[in-house]
This record gives C-alpha cells, structure tokens and sequence, in this order.
C-alpha cells in the first residue's frame, strides 16, 4: 500500500488521483463494518435499520489513488419509496465514480434485487459478497466468477467484520476507475416483449429532447416513468421540453400494461426483476438444505415470545435505569470531590475579586456541576449501545408494535424513542425508518417528550437529594412518564391533526449478535464524548454568561440587612431580574424565581439546567457552605414536592436547541417546529400544575 | 388463505400478494416473492409473528399478514 501524498516527477507536482466511491446494500447487509474495514474509521456499526442516518465519509489511500468513501443508507431498493432510498439513489445517480454493492451472502436472492437496479442504472459497480465466512457455514456454494460475469459486475468474497477481503475490493475499484476491469460491462435485464415494446415506445419519447435529463440512461428513465416513479416525473414535468408526449406516452404505455397483465406496471417489473434474479441463481446458486432453528431463532422463542416479551423488555429498561443510577454513584462522588479540591485550590491562590467568582463561580460551580454526571451518562449509553448492537433493539420494535397501533403509532415508532433516552437528536434522525409521512411527523413530534440524558443530571441530582433510597425507581418512573406521555400524545395528535391509521408492520429482523466489548466500548464513547464536547462548548460558555447576569449589576443599594445580603445581591441581579418577572407564571408549579432562570437557560441545553444551579444556588457562598456543596443549597430551597414538579417540567418543556434543529431539518417546516416548542411548554406547565397542587391538597406541600 | 392461518412450524408457499401498490411492491422488495417457501418461526404478542424466507427473519403485524396469500405444503 503506498501512501505518498504526490508524485513529484521533473520537479512537476502530478495531483494523486481521487475516486469517489459510493457503498450501497441493503440494511444489515454489513455495509458499515466494511466501511472501518475500508476507512479504518470507527464509525459506529449498528444492528438494526435505520442505523446510517447521514452518509458518512472516510478516505483510504491505496496504490497511488485517493479512494473518497461514502457510505449510503441501508436500502432494499431504489424507488421512491423512503426518504432513505431518495438521498441513496440521488447520491449514485450523480456522485460517484464508482458503486460497492454489499450483499449478504447468506440473503443472495433479497440483495441482488437492489443489484438489478443498479444494472438498470448502468452504475458501474464491484460487487462485495459479504459475510461469506457465515453462507459457507450454513452450506451455501457460490460460483463467484460466474456470478460476477452475469452481473456484468466483478464480485469479491469478504468478511467486513474481519477485514478480509478489502485490498482485492480496492484493487477492483482501482481497475473499473481506470476501465481496465474486463468483467465490467452492460448487460440488459430483460423484462418481456409486452413490457419491452412499451419502454421503446417511451424512450423514444424521451430521445426527442436530449438536453432534457442530462446523462442518465433513457431505458433507466423509462423503467422508472413505467414505474409511476413520483421524483422521475417531477424531474420529468421541470426539464423536459417535451414533457407533455412523454408522460402522455407513459401513461397509455401503464394502461395497456394494465391491461394486459391486470397488475400494476412497478409490480410486473419488479417479478421480472426477480425473474432476473432466480435465473441467474440456478446456475450460480447451490444450498444445503438446513431447516433448523437458528441460536437466533431459539432466541426469540423467550424474547419476543407471546407473554413474556412485554415484560422483559420493561424488566430490561428498568435494570437500565438502576445501573445508571446505583453504579454511577460511585465515580460521580470521586469527580464532585475532585471539584471541590479544585474550587479550594482556585479559592486559595487567586485573590478575592471579580476573576475569582468567575472561575470559582462561574466556571468550575457551572461546568463542574455537569460534569458529575459523566458516569451515569456512560453508562447510559453503554446499555443503549449493547441494546442496538446485540439486535435487541429491532425485537423491542416489534414487540411494542401492537401497543404502539392501538394508539395509533408505529412500532417503529419505538426505536427513535429508545435512542432518545441518549438523545433525541439521533432520535428525531431514526424517524428516517418510518416509511409513512404521518407516522413520521407524529413521531418526530413526541420524540422530546422521551428524556435525554441531558435531562437525567437534574434527576439524579434532585432524586438523589430528596428521594434517598428510592431515587432510582423515580428516575425510571420519570422516564416512563416521557414514554407514557409522548404515547398519549401521539394518539391525541392522530386523532386531531393526522387522521387516519398507523401503516401496517414489517420489518427484517437482524439475527441477534454478541457484540464485542470493545466495539460497545467504542460506540459508547462516541455518544459520550459528545456530551464532553457540550462541556466544553455550550456549557462553559452558558455558565460565564449565567454568571455574568447573576453577578451584575454591582452599583445596586441594599437594604441594610446583612444576614441575607448574598440573597438580595443575586435577586437584584439580571438573572433576578428576568427570574422575577417569569415567577408569577411559575409559582403555582412551586418555582421560585431560580427554577425560572434554570429553565431559561436551560432551554441552550438541558444540562445546563444543573449548571445554573450550580452558579446561582454558590455564587457568593462562603467556602465553608461550599464544600457543602450544591445538594445543600439545594435542599434548602426545594421540597420533595417542588423537586418532582420541577423534574417533570424540565422532562417535558421546550425541546432543547439540537433537538429543536434536528426536528426543524426533518419535519421540513418551521410551522411545525414551532408548534413542537408551544404544544411541550403548555403540557410541561399542566403537568407540573397538576402534581405540585395536588400534592399540596394532599398534605405533601412541605 | 392467507399467512395467518400458518401455525408455528408449517411451511407454505407465497401464493399471492394483495394489497395496494406500495404495500405490494414493498413485500415483494423484502423478499416477498411469488412460489417461494415461507414458514412461521414465532407467534408475539397481538398477533404478530416472526417468518422465515430463506435465510431472512422478517416480523410483521396480522394486517400486513393478511396481504400474503400463502398455499399450504403438507
């Protein structure tokens, strides 16, 4: 492998030549290990659909070429049919110089349907026989030379999980790059004289405007025109001059079609396809017959079984909880001490004065107060890791999924949902599964309802203070409310602004893996570190500010009572200010003009709900009350009663400002945004209403 | 008949397919196809169930079930 940046030749610097390549396949056909087989990159491999939520790049740099990789979204095919298989399909149409199609060799007939459609495109493409070790174990012989000369395609063995196979892929690539590659050529899927004579008919059609479609095949453009193919034809009705004979052709070329088959034009092409397929097997193609259950399938006999799967994924999710919070305990009171030594140390050697409250105050009470809490979002993540990698979390879909339709959701509703519990960025992205427009937008719309681990350091923080043993059981209780909640709403949403039933249910389950420790390591730490990067960013810098409008205006007068001097100074303060004036809205949550500052920020990101506190509840505290430390403060001023209040609001108010972006990119409407961020506040503020008062009507006020 | 009448264990053979054409084509697309060998691997709660096709596990709900018409194998 050489890695030379250049060649320098008669002092003339000769660019290295780049290839840009595109790897396609069907979901869990093993297309993201071969990418870090590739790239070398770890990016994250996941077990289920939906995992490639934006294509991912890496470059590898092999004999002298620059190779760009792109991995693409996980599809079966390349109609319209997802929002996955558009951003698929426009990416192959116009990007790359050349395609990897992954299939899995275990699944031939399902993956080369996908292949057939690249033929169609004339995409020049290598085909990766992937997870070959597996068919091999289950008695699956293929005859690979044969295979690649029918496709008109080279075909490479390769087991991505173990690396193999990727030189002889990137010399293939190398090769077709440079048409050197003697299996490369076209061949013509053929679909029967009927359907045939029609796509001449409109291909003609299309021939008579040759500026209108670029460089796509016209064939290719017919097929999809025959297909009814709703993005062909926009493309269609905006560039072709002779748009009006063309579609006028199509649709007398799908009636007759019709007619004589009495099916539709997309599924006539489609059984050729396959036609295609199951030809081309019987001469590649031989299998020992095993028909027993797999360990997988044995699995699913406990996991997903009739009575008993319900309740262990609740059994699940609870033990998820507990961990977080029983086993993050410890590290958590290592870093909070560390903190304080830090706060002594920066008390001790920088004098008494404006710097020393923005370090001491500011900086280590704002960020330090967050960074506590990195074990339990580790952990968090560490489970939600094995969850997906394992392929527990497609199961958990699928058994949800008749819950979800009574409600009028989807089971793959639920996904996004369980990726929320990290975070709902990623979650809002999952969506990109649902096949439904509406199903999607419910779902996007009720995913900040499900806390994020941005939200858990508040309940940590406040269960543990004033729930004691019990602190776990409220944090899972809270976060059932989320799921509870986003649920009720969702059926609420579809009984008022999108009516009309969930689309049915289908989905392939992936068979059930043991994910190495080390690659669950790895995937963890990626979410996490992201949590450190908003330490470092949007928390350092939300926590100068809050301590900027805690700590001024200075030139105020003080009434003369000294004992509570620190208070007065803080509630004249701007963060008093603004407090104040938002407090009468709060007061019947049982929120002080603090809580109102907190929620304010925190709104930037939920953590930053407990670095607030951590400013405002410190900031002017003798050293000796800090070592205390915030619970104290805390304490102090909150009851149990006002706590939960609080954890509630802070779960289900304003979509913080990721999610918010993430909601405004895939909904595709600011209407809808906004209506996310004014729906999840006036819920937040009846929730909070209804416990807070009817705790105080109960006696629990105190 | 259709899919769900197949009980845990028996093999059948997809017979046809109905339903709109998205429906239609998106079963075909996952491995749906006509004439070939489906068995029920697992009955879930609500009625849903886990098929095998080939070597694909695929779990689908009593509604998209009732799109598959299935000839049974004795």
């Amino acid at each position: 492998m050489s890695d030379k940046p250049a060649l320098i030749e008669n002092n003339v610097i000769i660019e290295k030549k780049t290839i840009k390549v595109g790897l396609c396949g069907n979901p869990n056909a093993g297309k993201s290990s071969i990418f870090n087989a590739l790239t070398g990159s770890h990016q994250h491999v996941g077990n289920y659909s939906g995992v490639t939520v934006e294509s991912k790049e890496g470059t590898v740099n092999f004999e002298g070429y620059e190779i760009k990789v792109v991995d693409l979204p996980g599809t079966y095919s390349l109609t319209a049919y997802s929002i996955e298989e558009i951003v698929a399909r426009d990416f192959i149409l116009r990007e790359p110089d050349v395609i990897i199609n992954i299939i899995d060799s275990t699944n031939l007939d399902r993956n080369l349907y996908l292949t057939t459609q690249l033929i169609e495109l004339g995409a020049r493409a290598v085909v990766a026989l992937n997870m070959n070790d597996e068919a091999q174990h289950k008695g699956i012989k293929i005859d690979i030379k044969k295979l690649g000369e029918l496709l008109g395609m080279p075909v490479i063995p390769t087991v991505g999980s173990r690396g193999q196979g990727m030189k002889e892929l990137l010399h293939e690539v190398i090769a077709i790059f440079e048409k050197k590659e003697p299996v490369a050529r076209h061949i013509h899927i053929s679909y029967g004289n009927e359907v045939e004579e029609e796509l001449s008919k409109v291909q003609a059609e299309i021939r008579k405007d040759p500026s209108s479609v670029g460089q796509l095949s016209t064939r290719w453009l017919s097929v999809k025109l025959l297909e009814g193919d709703n993005e062909i034809i926009k493309e269609i009705n905006a560039t072709s001059t002779n748009k009006d004979a063309i579609l006028k052709q199509v649709f007398s070329s799908q009636a007759h079609l019709q007619g004589h088959f009495s099916d539709d034009c997309e599924i006539i092409i489609a059984d050729r396809r396959y036609g295609f397929i199951k030809g081309l097997l019987q001469e590649v193609y031989t299998h020992r017959n095993t028909d027993k259950l797999t360990i997988s399938d044995k699995i699913d006999k406990v996991l997903t079984n009739r009575i008993l799967g319900i309740p262990i994924l609740l059994g699940l999710l609870w033990l998820m909880f507990q961990a977080t919070y029983t086993l993050g305990a410890y590290p958590q009171d290592w870093i909070n001490n560390g903190v304080a030594l830090i706060s002594n140390i920066f008390t001790g050697i920088i004098p008494h004065g404006i710097f020393r409250e923005l370090m001491v105050d500011g900086i280590i009470g704002g960020v330090g107060g967050v960074l506590a809490f990195l074990p339990n979002i580790m952990l968090l993540f560490l489970f939600i890791s094995f969850f997906e990698d394992t392929g527990y979390l497609a199961r958990a879909a699928f058994i949800m999924d008749r819950i979800m339709h009574t409600l009028g959701l989807h089971g793959k509703s639920f996904i996004p949902m369980i990726m929320a519990f990290g975070c709902n960025v990623p979650g809002i992205m999952a969506t990109r599964t649902l096949e439904n427009k509406t199903d999607r937008m419910i779902t996007i719309l009720i995913n900040p309802l499900v806390s994020c681990s941005a939200r858990l350091p508040l309940y940590v923080l406040l269960a543990g203070i004033f729930f004691g043993k019990n602190a776990g059981n409220v944090i899972f209780a809270v976060y059932m409310t989320g799921i509870v909640l986003a649920i009720l709403i969702g059926q609420l949403f579809r009984k008022t602004l999108f009516k009309g039933g969930a689309a049915p249910f289908v989905m392939e389950l992936p068979p059930y893996r043991m994910p190495m420790l080390k690659s669950v390591v790895i995937h963890m730490w990626e979410k996490g570190s992201i949590f450190l990067q908003k330490v470092g960013g949007i928390i350092l810098a939300a926590s100068v500010v809050i301590w900027f409008i805690s700590a001024f205006p200075r030139n105020v007068d003080y009434s003369k009572n000294y004992a509570n001097l620190n208070d007065e100074k803080l509630s004249k303060s701007y963060a008093g200010q603004i407090g104040k004036f938002i407090e009468p809205v709060i007061r019947p949550l049982g929120f002080d003009w603090k809580c109102g500052v907190a929620l304010i920020t925190g709104v930037a990101a939920k953590e930053i709900v407990v670095s607030t506190f951590g400013v405002l509840y410190q900031s002017g505290a003798k050293a000796d009350e800090k070592s205390a430390g915030l619970r104290e403060a805390v304490k102090r001023n909150m009851t149990p009663l006002s706590a939960l209040s609080f954890m509630f609001f802070t779960l289900i108010y304003i979509p913080c400002l990721g999610a918010l972006g993430a909601m405004y990119r895939e909904l595709g409407s600011l209407k809808w945004t906004l209506f996310a961020v004014g729906y999840s506040l006036t819920l937040a503020w009846i929730v909070s209403f209804i416990i807070y008062q009817g705790g105080v009507q109960l006696g629990l006020g105190t | 008949m259709p899919l769900t009448y197949l009980g845990v264990g028996e093999k059948a053979r997809i017979a046809q397919i109905t339903g709109d054409g998205d429906i239609r084509l998106f079963l075909i697309e996952l491995g749906f196809t006509l004439g070939r060998g489906i068995e029920i691997i697992q009955h879930t709660f609500g009625d849903n169930m886990i098929v095998k096709i080939g070597n694909s596990r695929l779990a689908l709900d009593r509604k998209m079930a009732l799109h598959i018409q299935i000839d049974m194998l004795t």
